[in-house]
């Protein structure tokens, strides 16, 4: 379902005459591009998501702190108007490699590190108010996809099922995925790559007909669109399973609500309906995992702390987690749970937290 | 034997009155003959004083070279300073240069560079101790004769005595053929360039007389010029009467015992005392019980006491400073210039005040910073002091002198200078009062008079405030420079995705963006594009931190590549 270019080639062209114009007009050049911060973040109730404020910053060339970024800016926005026309797709990572050089007369580079290029297209992707894969841009995919679900894409069509023990390596644009058919009742979503292993050898989802998705750490663009898509398109409940500390807690709400640095995507990333079935601090005295797990360092403590002040932590269930983190000073991974046996997670633990809805919200 | 001799025998085998200038060869520490290097800026200084002087009195713009020769031997040399003077009249020669204590100048209550007339003298003193060898006099008046002498000192006598004189007819126009010309040797003394030797010395002494062209000639061979900048001779100071209250209880005996000249008491304080009438005399008479109409011959140490003591009770005027000549502040920043070729120059001269409540003085500061301004100690800069007492380098003692106390007393960070020990910076301060009140006898340092010490610190202030002034702006301006190459340095891109953007003119774009800069600028200049970091609030603080951290614990794996 490939769009048309148009309506982006056009946002493009407009915020170029508007810079010509600024210039022609005798004005500082300069870009207004909404704020992703947290202070222009808010939590909306009604969504149960996290969405973008009204705040804008300006980019000016005529301001030392700014005319390098501005450069940067501009630079990409160009290029991503040339992919558009040459209907050529580009990760983020060639972006980059492809924009690297010397800048003209100078020694100093165009971009020095990823980490420059890739905020700035998320404010051309706000600025614009299109998403990344409109300007034709992908990121390496991350994630995996297992189980009895039946897809098509690029005129393919596969079974999750029957592709090997690895599953189906989830893209960065999920857009043009269709679902033709599935068994499954629920998705079960897991923070870290061994453990969906230890699962896909239990054979969890045949046994409990669900799919399992690994996030591989924090959840990808793609793999979070998937959710979403899952949830809302299919009706499939989204159980997630994440280590026992403020980052796997982190993962799962950023599932559930967005993150403030893509608020901007809350609406097509979020899946405010999903579930979180571990690891909880109540686990640790329930399943006896006092001598498996890790000391909270203070980095841990001070992360625990700012989520303490989120909105969308202040379910009394959260909070109370959360304070029992702070109180006991530990965390627990998920692994931890092969401490009782290596099929415990998949033939005790699960099982009974999810017969028994033993759900955070 | 020894014990068969009366008393008086004895008296009259070794008592001989000992001659002044005797008296100093053995004291010439106290002529600031110590130590080679201060030896030999002392006798430079002796000399270069003398020529100044005689030509300012007799309003010739002074022209004087200095050169010093090296001689065969360990730290010998010969010195030889000529000037452009009057000249010494033939028959006055043995006596100018004979005699101890008979310069011009002597007592006179006067702001004079001079010290107290025993100076060329002390220098030749000094050289025939060291070497033995005779010195050698040009003189020439004017009348087309040069007269040169070979002189050699009669200690005894106080007199000079003259080996040899050679008349020599010269065929030049007057003004050409006059001056003086000395050649003097000297042992054990060292010619140096350091902070105290006879280098710095000549150089100080062409920053206070910008109306002098001085060309020191050194032992290798090297000649320094030091350009004349003023045309104009400084005004001769005025005699001024002393003030009751710069008054000691023997200056008013000595006056008084003048011989012959009043019959009261009452006379001698009106006539010879400044700011004295006979208002003052009946209240000095009720706050006194000595006689106002006694007969001055007859005041005795104890009574000049009481007056002294009563002149502090009763009112008196400030004593009239229109005696005093500074340098002026348009010479003293020409001067500056010329021989420190500093990036800036301030320059504050004071109002003549008084110290000791009847003592006139006048401060005026000059303060120079970049270009050869400071000392180079190797590779760094220091800050240098240049101390002037009434035009006359001081260049010894200086821990202990008021001026460095004044240096060190001003806060310079509020000036912008940091760690002005370490700035390219010269001070100069000159002290000018008919009294400088001088620690020791070497007069090298000026004591710590509190009246003196305030007036040096405000004056530093004051040219500090300027050098203050100058240093922001010349931090400013450095700042718009490296924000001009900055954007300067992005136009080029910018200007050509904007082309590729717009289908626009690459060129085009580069001149508007050049000329956005220049306004942008221009503003930043008059202060009004002041709020260039402030940005609005957090703005480009969401691409790189702030807030953004809080988050990177959470996302930092979204989308890395």
């Amino acid at each position: 379902m490939m769009k048309s270019n148009e309506p982006t080639l056009e946002s493009i062209q407009a915020l170029a005459a508007e810079l010509a114009g600024q210039l022609e007009g005798g004005e500082e050049p300069q870009l207004s591009i909404p704020l992703r911060t947290i202070s222009n973040v808010y939590f909306d109730e009604a969504s149960q998501s996290i969405r973008l404020g009204n705040k804008r910053f300006t980019r000016s060339f005529l301001n030392t702190a700014h005319t390098r970024r501005f450069m940067q800016t501009l630079l990409i926005l160009a290029r991503c108007r040339s992919l558009l026309e040459e209907q050529r797709h580009a990760s983020i990572r060639e972006m980059y490699y492809q924009l690297k050089r010397s800048m003209k007369f100078t020694k100093e580079n165009t971009f020095d590190d990823q980490k420059e290029s890739n905020p700035l297209i998320e404010d051309l992707e706000v600025t614009l108010d299109v998403l990344r894969e409109e300007l034709n841009l992908n990121a390496k995919k991350r994630g995996t996809l297992y189980g009895d679900i039946t897809l098509s894409q690029s005129g393919d069509t596969f079974n999750c099922a029957k592709l090997g023990r690895g599953g189906w390596s989830i893209t960065s644009n999920v857009e043009d995925i269709e679902v033709k058919d599935t068994s499954a009742e629920f998705v079960l979503v897991i923070e870290t790559d061994a453990m969906y292993e230890r699962l896909v050898e239990e054979g969890f989802q045949k046994k409990h007909k669900c799919l399992l998705i690994a996030t591989e750490g924090q959840a990808p663009r793609g793999a979070r669109r998937l959710i979403h898509r899952l949830s809302n398109e299919h009706n499939l409940p989204i159980i997630v399973f994440t280590d026992g500390d403020p980052y796997g807690w982190y993962i799962y709400s950023v599932i559930k609500q967005g993150s403030i640095n893509l608020a901007y995507l809350s609406k097509w990333l979020s899946t405010p309906d999903c579930k979180f079935v571990g690891m909880t601090m109540d686990d640790i005295e329930h399943y006896g995992l006092q001598n498996v797990t890790e000391v909270l360092k203070p980095n841990d403590v001070k992360r625990v702390k700012e989520e303490k002040k989120y909105a969308w932590f202040q379910d009394e269930l959260w909070q109370r987690q959360l304070d029992m983190a702070l109180e006991k000073k530990v965390r627990i991974e998920q692994q931890a749970l092969a401490n009782k046996s290596l099929q415990f997670v998949a033939d005790t633990y699960l099982p009974e937290k999810i017969e028994t809805e033993d759900f955070l919200p | 034997m020894v014990e068969d001799r009366s008393t008086e025998e004895f008296f009259d085998a070794t008592f001989r009155e000992v001659g002044i200038a005797e008296f100093f060869r053995k004291n010439l520490h106290m002529l600031g003959y110590g130590g080679t290097i201060k030896s030999f800026t002392t006798a430079v200084h002796e000399f270069l004083t003398n020529s100044l002087d005689a030509c300012e009195e007799a309003g010739i713009l002074p022209d004087i070279t200095v050169k010093v020769l090296s001689r065969k031997g360990d730290n010998h040399y010969q010195l030889v300073v000529k000037d452009n003077g009057p000249g010494i009249p033939i028959k006055y020669i043995d006596k100018v240069f004979g005699k101890m204590l008979a310069g011009t100048k002597f007592h006179r209550y006067i702001q004079s560079r001079g010290q107290q007339g025993i100076g060329a003298v002390g220098a030749i003193l000094f050289g025939k101790i060291s070497t033995g060898r005779p010195f050698r006099v040009a003189t020439c008046t004017g009348d087309g004769v040069i007269h040169t002498l070979v002189m050699d000192l009669d200690l005894k006598r106080n007199i000079a005595r003259v080996h040899e004189t050679i008349k020599e007819k010269v065929e030049l126009e007057p003004e050409n053929a006059r001056g003086v010309r000395i050649e003097s040797f000297y042992k054990d003394v060292q010619y140096s360039r350091g902070t105290t030797g006879a280098f710095e010395y000549v150089r100080r002494t062409a920053i206070v007389n910008p109306h002098a062209r001085i060309t020191l000639v050194e032992p290798d061979g090297s000649v320094i010029e030091f350009p004349r900048t003023s045309e104009s001779i400084p005004k001769k100071p005025k005699e001024i009467k002393p003030h009751p209250l710069g008054l000691s209880p023997d200056d008013l005996v000595q006056m008084a015992k003048q011989p012959g000249s009043y019959r009261k008491l009452s006379s001698v304080l009106i006539n010879e005392c400044s700011r004295v009438t006979n208002n003052t005399i009946s209240d000095l008479q009720e706050a006194v019980s000595v006689d106002m109409s006694m007969k001055p011959e007859v005041l005795t140490h104890n009574q000049a006491e009481d007056i002294v003591k009563a002149f502090r009770r009763i009112r008196l005027m400030a004593p009239p400073t229109d005696g005093l000549i500074p340098i002026g502040e348009e010479q003293i920043e020409r001067s500056l210039r010329e021989i420190l070729k500093p990036a800036f120059i301030a320059v504050s001269v004071r109002r003549p005040t008084v110290y000791k409540g009847g003592v006139p003085f006048q401060v005026e500061v000059g303060m120079a910073y970049g270009g050869e301004a400071g000392r180079r100690v190797g590779s760094n800069e220091k800050l240098e002091v240049l101390r002037y007492a009434n035009r006359a380098p001081l260049l010894f003692d200086a821990g202990g002198c008021v001026i460095n106390k004044a240096v060190a007393s001003v806060d310079w960070k509020r000036y912008h200078l940091r760690s002005i020990d370490e700035a390219p910076v010269s001070v100069f301060v000159n002290i000018i009062s008919p009294h400088i009140p001088y620690t020791s006898t070497g007069k090298q340092a000026v004591a710590e008079e509190e009246e003196i010490l305030i007036e040096i610190r405000n004056a530093l202030m004051e040219a500090g405030r300027k050098i203050g002034r100058y240093l922001s702006g010349r931090r400013r301006d450095e700042e718009l420079k490296t924000k001009r190459n900055t954007f300067l340095r992005y136009i080029p891109e910018v200007a050509a995705a904007l082309a590729e953007l717009t289908g626009g003119d690459e060129e085009a774009y580069r001149a508007a963006l050049e000329a956005a800069v220049d306004r942008k600028l221009r503003l930043m200049e008059t202060g009004e594009g002041e709020d260039e970091e402030e940005g609005g609030g957090t703005p480009e603080e969401a691409d790189t931190s702030g807030d953004e951290d809080e988050e990177e614990s959470a996302e930092v794996s979204d989308d890395e590549e």
